[in-house]
């Protein structure tokens, strides 16, 4: 066959026939999309830093009312990144690694804390440990007096860590199937214990996914309001809150410095990340699950404890609330049948905008990284620093003074470009992981077959980045799912979701409703999740 | 989620009649035409078929009367939901850009309706709109209108205080005896409104020292009123200051709960009132409907609805509250300025947190 | 079974582990230095994977202390599952695992893999990314400072890697990595050494060396040393004695000679080598056979086949009266001559030999290897013989 006589393929260095002149092309292309793509997602930003300018902010109220609030953001979103690091990493590995009892439901049920909107979460949180409330009552019933006040720093960082750590978990076991079980097994045989191995050889390897989490958790600790509010812990984005109205000019000083600091974490993130190791690809054996032995009692009670104060507290809660609606007819599930529908319908519709946005950065900045994508790769993930308020506001004004744009004021449209341009940053990792999971051999091998680029795209590089592109875009949907401010701003008038439904009912106290909106969206996003994204991946799939 | 239902349109004149019974007090034809008989289903002038309001106040304390209005009107109600100080910020964006959505802004807080006044954002009111609410309620330049009212009182939870303990001035608070016992919520805008309004009557001075003193005795910081409720009905503070009708709306939910409203003296000024505003937004080419709908939230029905329903106090003249609710005269209790809260509310969000009650 | 002289032992000092097993053999040194070397028994290992069946079936299984020991079988045959129950990554079901003196596995005792002093190789070498290859080969190492630097120095120079310690792994060569990771095992001194599909990931020429490398580095070190391959050459070349594994089963354990002359089972015959099995008739015994072989050597039978009469070992496999046999026949033991026996139907040069595809008068074929210096050619007519000593036989 003459397929065997063509010279293998060109290594990048040498290029061979006329390769140089498409892939120069190739390369201006990326770089100009890449800026284009960075531009609109820097677009928020811009519009902070212009507005705080024109706004004459006084330097000396900033510098007189922002520190204290910000050294508070910072102490903050440094506990729970951290927090959320350490168990959502501990929780990858017990299951994907090791022969903990039922690892396969932990794997789906340990991923669901992340659906819960974080005021829902405060709020079931709140109500459970109060009297008669279900913590308080389960604290009392083993004898430990319930804490009097859930409020401020503690309670903040214990709230946030159990509705993000699994931006952390989900990456980490990703990225754990692929690291070959043999190294861990290599470092056993050479003395180590199983922990001490998986400290030293395996973290190392993760540190990427490690790292790329707690990014997410402690952009998402930033730009957070509903639950610091509701737990009384001042920070920046409550000054930017607080202030919108009766000073604007300190909102969007704060709103500034949160951006400011937002850029140099990113840059220092991406610095400790450090160059990008090509992935070696799946494992071929998994080999043998690390034996827990007796530790497999503690570990099932650390995976019931983060269930516990993730999902079933605040379902118990949630459910609490409900019934007591749903018994007397005041709230019915047919309510929320519409609601239910068109949540589902942004998100997805976000999700896949998102994941296809994203892609090309994700393709260039493992590739053959420039300049430019990384530029744009940090506006994407420094979106998610900037409250849905702050984005709302900046593509409103956007769009009003656009005359080409000005269609698009209070439509679908402009309500997606908010939703993925906030949530953008939650695909790119993934995308990333899933560009790298097609060798270079294999696309050159598959070039001698197919001369087609787009047939061979469908053909042999989306089958391989399924997995990487599925879980972006679920990470994507199920922030869609709960995203209240932007929502509020932008949608169509007479368009509602959950999420606003939720807001709604609560904000006037109207506890029943809360309660079973909440639970219609849980279940939503856990459905979604399943249909969409879990029944896909490979990592609940062994 | 459209209110639009083509056929209700043709026959919305005949029920327009049946309901003009129940008609308005006020009948004086005004120039942008008569609102109050419009709501009896006289073509608008503009020809307007719709209107759009951007409400701060809650969907559900809202939406069902803003559907009686186009059931008796066949005009559509467009409304956007979200917080007050977020939708005057984009109504403020759209009229600096030029391209005015919003006909009718609700705002569930003073501040937001100031904040608006004072950027010129607001278009003056019909005056027979005006009169049909006493003047304590209204702007004096006509640009707002009251339609419900909340009085600030104080919430107390019977099983661990006694009705004869509890003071009649919110100064009263200062006492030792509440060390530790008070729930707040200062960063919310009926708290704020209640300093401000405590300024402009006892002077800043005696303001500060208050709040001074308050935050000396060791108040619980909660985000919202109806979280100062559920919290002295579970007996983690004895008393809280909140709006009044949170209360009632909790034993909505759940009957027995402990919780009581305490009023403190009616010229005391921790009991003001405060009042939810209505206003139309400058440069709307549908002001003829935008004063119809505000004249039907001030209607009979309208009136009814927020008295029974939401449990606040009816604003326009004659009407009573809820039974349970005890009345209130408006020109005893202090009332709020809106056009002095636009200016003074970023000294007064100042003044609390200098006192250390913010968190 | 040749002991295997020590002669590296002096630059590969004894290093006590915390809980080595017991050592039942200490080579020693001229200069009184010692390297640990350990037997491996295996009795009855049953490995079983929940939900699949059993990997491997009451294997047994001695190795001796200081030789080198293949598990030769195709893939699936359960000895990699083998060669990680020894590790201690997996555990067997039932069966008795002793590491010299030392049980590391059984029904009740479970020594965990830390503690087990084995050495292991995995087939992607599994160096860690994040370190250079000096910290690599010293990650297993107990010392710190000059020792350490010394010992990793020691072992770069027995790999021949001088001068690549503080490279990462990544910029390393295939084989160059295979180096690397077997230095690093032997660094704390094991008293077995474990080696899982060591070459299968390096392309064919440079298997052969990297192969011929690691095979004097393991006659330098001396250590016991148990490697899995689905390669019959180099289960030949590396291994003292080699275990067949089929299925799950060990079905024979010997030398390469022993397995390749007097396999056990055709399926042992066809998988060693190449093998004809020609269908033949045991001729009767004669005699003074009942008396003959007593504690002598195993007489030969004939059977008559196609091609004439053949000698045939363990002929009291069938008693002494005669019956259908198939007749194991190597390709090197078929003798081609001027005649009509057969034609030639394919030929394969080699240069050192040639191998024939014939196809007999009866229509049956048959393979031949000679020696490259008569050559015939497609579609000669030639005469078929048996060459050689006495071969194998099983009832037909």
């Amino acid at each position: 066959m003459a397929l065997i006589l063509p010279p293998l393929a060109p290594a990048a260095d040498e290029p061979v026939g006329d390769a140089p002149r498409v892939d120069r092309r190739v390369y201006l292309a990326e770089r100009v999309v890449g800026a284009a793509i960075g531009a609109v997602f820097a677009l928020p930003a811009g519009f902070v830093l212009w507005r705080t300018f024109r706004l004459h902010a006084s330097l000396s109220d900033a510098l007189d009312q922002i520190p204290a609030p910000l050294w508070r953001t910072v102490q903050l979103a440094v506990l729970v990144s951290v927090s959320a690091a350490v168990i959502g990493t501990a929780l990858a590995w017990l299951t994907v690694r090791t022969d903990l009892p039922m690892r396969r439901v932990w794997r789906v049920v340990l991923v669901l804390p992340l659906v819960l909107p974080s005021f829902v979460g405060a709020a079931a949180f709140i109500t459970g440990l109060a009297p008669g409330g279900i913590i308080h009552d389960a604290l009392g019933a083993v004898g430990v007096a319930p804490p009097r006040r859930f409020r401020g720093l503690g309670a903040s960082w214990l709230v946030l860590t159990a509705f993000t750590y699994p931006y952390v978990l989900l990456p980490v076991s990703a990225r754990l199937v692929t690291v070959r079980s043999s190294m861990e097994e290599s470092a056993r045989l050479l003395g180590m214990t199983a922990t001490q191995a998986f400290l030293r050889v395996t973290v190392p390897q993760l540190r990427p996914a490690i790292l790329g989490g707690s990014l997410l958790v402690f952009l998402y600790t930033l730009s957070e309001f509903g639950a610091v509010q509701l737990l009384g812990y001042d920070t920046l984005t409550r000054v930017i809150y607080a202030t919108r109205q009766v000073d604007r000019s300190l909102s969007f000083s704060a709103a500034s410095v949160l951006l400011v600091f937002a850029v140099v974490v990113v840059a220092f993130e991406r610095r400790m990340r450090g160059p990008a190791r090509p992935d070696p690809g799946a494992a071929r054996r998994s080999g043998t699950p690390v034996a827990l032995g007796w530790v497999a009692i503690p570990a099932t009670l650390a995976c019931l404890a983060v269930a516990a104060v993730g999902l079933l507290v605040p379902i118990a809660s949630l459910a609490t609330w409900a019934r007591r609606g749903l018994a007397d007819g005041r709230v019915g599930l047919g309510d929320y049948l519409d609601p239910a529908i068109s949540t589902a319908g942004v998100a997805i519709m976000a999700a896949v905008v998102a994941v296809v946005v994203v892609a090309p950065i994700a393709v260039t900045t493992t590739r053959r990284p420039n300049v430019a994508s990384s530029v744009a790769a940090g506006a994407v993930v420094g979106g998610f620093a900037i409250p849905g308020l702050v984005i709302a506001l900046a593509l409103a004004v956007l769009a009003l003074n656009t005359p080409t744009l000005g269609s698009l004021y209070q439509t679908m449209a402009l309500l997606i470009i908010a939703y993925v341009i906030h949530f953008g940053s939650q695909a790119l990792a993934s995308t990333e992981q899933a560009v790298r999971a097609v060798p270079t051999k294999l696309r050159e091998s598959s070039r001698l077959l197919d001369d087609s680029s787009i047939r061979r795209f469908f053909r042999i590089d989306l089958p391989l980045m399924r997995p990487g592109l599925l879980a972006g875009g679920g990470l994507v949907m199920l922030a869609t799912l709960k995203e209240l401010p932007a929502t509020l701003l932008l949608a169509p008038i007479g368009f509602s979701t959950l999420a606003t439904e939720i807001w709604a009912s609560f904000e006037e106290g109207f506890y029943a409703a809360t309660g079973l909106a909440s639970l219609v969206l849980i279940a939503l996003s856990a459905l979604l999740t399943w249909l969409l994204v879990l029944r896909h991946s490979e990592v609940t799939g062994r | 989620m459209s209110r639009t239902l083509p056929a209700r349109a043709a026959c919305a004149g005949l029920l327009a009649l049946v309901l003009a019974a129940c008609g308005s007090d006020g009948d004086e034809p005004a120039a942008t035409g008569d609102p109050v008989t419009a709501a009896t289903a006289e073509p608008a002038a503009s020809g307007a078929t719709s209107v759009t309001i951007y409400s701060g106040r809650n969907e559900e304390l809202i939406q069902p009367i803003l559907d009686s209005f186009s059931e008796a009107t066949g005009i559509e109600v467009r409304a956007k939901y979200g917080d007050s100080a977020d939708l005057a910020l984009l109504i403020d964006e759209e009229a600096a850009a030029g391209r005015v959505e919003a006909d009718v802004f609700l705002s569930q807080s003073p501040g937001s309706i100031g904040f608006l006044d004072d950027l010129g954002r607001l278009a003056p009111l019909p005056a027979d709109v005006l009169e049909l609410v006493p003047e304590a309620v209204r702007d004096d330049d006509g640009r707002w209108v009251g339609f419900s009212g909340r009085q600030r009182v104080l919430v107390y939870n019977p099983e661990l205080v006694a009705a004869d303990e509890l003071p009649d001035s919110v100064f009263g608070l200062t006492d030792e005896r509440w060390r530790g016992q008070i729930g707040v919520a200062p960063s919310n805008g009926s708290f704020q409104d209640f300093v401000t309004s405590m300024r402009a009557t006892e002077g800043d001075d005696d303001t500060k020292r208050f709040l001074e003193a308050l935050a000396a005795n060791d108040p619980v910081s909660y985000p919202k009123n109806s979280a100062i409720v559920a919290a002295v009905a579970r007996g983690e503070v004895a008393v809280g200051l909140v709006n009044h009708y949170y209360n009632y709306r909790a034993l909505e939910e759940d009957p027995s709960i402990p919780s009581l409203n305490h009023q403190f003296a009616p010229d005391d000024p921790g009991s003001i009132l405060i009042v939810t505003g209505a206003a139309i937004v400058e440069g709307t080419d549908r002001a003829d409907v935008a004063a119809q709908l505000i004249a039907f939230l001030l209607g009979p029905e309208g009136q009814q609805y927020f008295a029974t329903e939401t449990f606040e106090y009816p604003l326009a003249a004659g009407r009573q509250p809820a039974p349970q609710i005890p009345p209130i005269d408006f020109a005893d209790v202090g009332g709020i300025d809106f056009d002095q809260l636009g200016g003074g509310l970023g000294s007064t969000r100042e003044m609390i947190a200098d006192a250390g009650l913010e968190g | 079974m040749t002991p295997r002289s020590a002669t590296a032992a002096a630059r590969l000092p004894f290093h006590p582990m915390a809980s080595a097993p017991d050592i039942t053999t200490v080579d020693r040194d001229d200069d009184g230095a010692t390297a640990a070397n350990a037997r491996v028994s295996l009795e009855g290992v049953t490995i079983t994977y929940p939900g699949v069946g059993d990997a491997v079936r009451a294997a047994d299984l001695e190795v001796e202390s200081g030789t080198i020991a293949a598990l030769l079988g195709p893939s699936g045959c359960g000895k990699t599952s083998l060669l990680r129950a020894i590790a201690g990554l997996e555990r067997p079901r039932r069966g008795t695992i002793r590491i010299g003196d030392m049980v590391v596995s059984s029904g009740r005792r479970w020594v965990r893999p830390e503690r087990r002093s084995v050495g292991m190789v995995f087939q992607d070498g599994s160096l860690f990314p994040h370190l250079t290859v000096a910290e690599n080969i010293g990650f297993g190492l107990r010392t710190r400072g000059a020792e350490r630097d010394e010992r990793v120095a020691e072992l770069l120079a027995l790999v021949d890697l001088e001068g690549v310690g503080d490279r990462l792994p990544d910029t390393l060569s295939g084989g160059q990595q295979q180096r690397v990771a077997l230095a690093r095992s032997l660094a704390p001194s094991p008293s077995v050494l474990l080696l899982d599909e060591p070459f299968s990931a390096l392309d064919a020429a440079l298997r052969v060396q990297v192969r011929q490398e690691v095979s004097s580095i393991l006659r330098t070190v001396g250590v016991t040393t148990i490697f899995v391959t689905h390669d019959q050459d180099e289960a030949f070349v590396l291994g003292d004695r080699v275990a067949i594994m089929r299925d799950g089963r060990i079905e024979q354990v010997g030398t390469p000679d022993q397995l390749y002359r007097t396999p056990d089972t055709p399926w042992v015959a066809g998988f060693v080598g190449e093998a004809n099995f020609v269908a033949g008739r045991l001729e009767q015994a004669g005699e003074n056979l009942a008396g003959e072989h007593v504690g002598g050597p195993i007489p030969s039978r004939r059977a008559t086949t196609a091609f004439g009469s053949v000698p045939i070992n363990r002929s009291r496999l069938f008693g002494d009266g005669g019956g259908e046999v198939t007749v194991l026949v190597r390709p090197e033991q078929v003798e081609l001559a001027d005649g009509d026996d057969a034609e030639i139907t394919a030929v394969e040069y080699y240069g050192h030999d040639v191998r024939y595809e014939l196809r007999l008068s009866d229509g049956s074929s048959l393979a031949a290897r000679s020696p490259s210096t008569a050559l015939h050619q497609r579609g000669d007519r030639v005469r078929v013989q048996f060459a050689g000593t006495a071969t194998e036989a099983w009832p037909a």
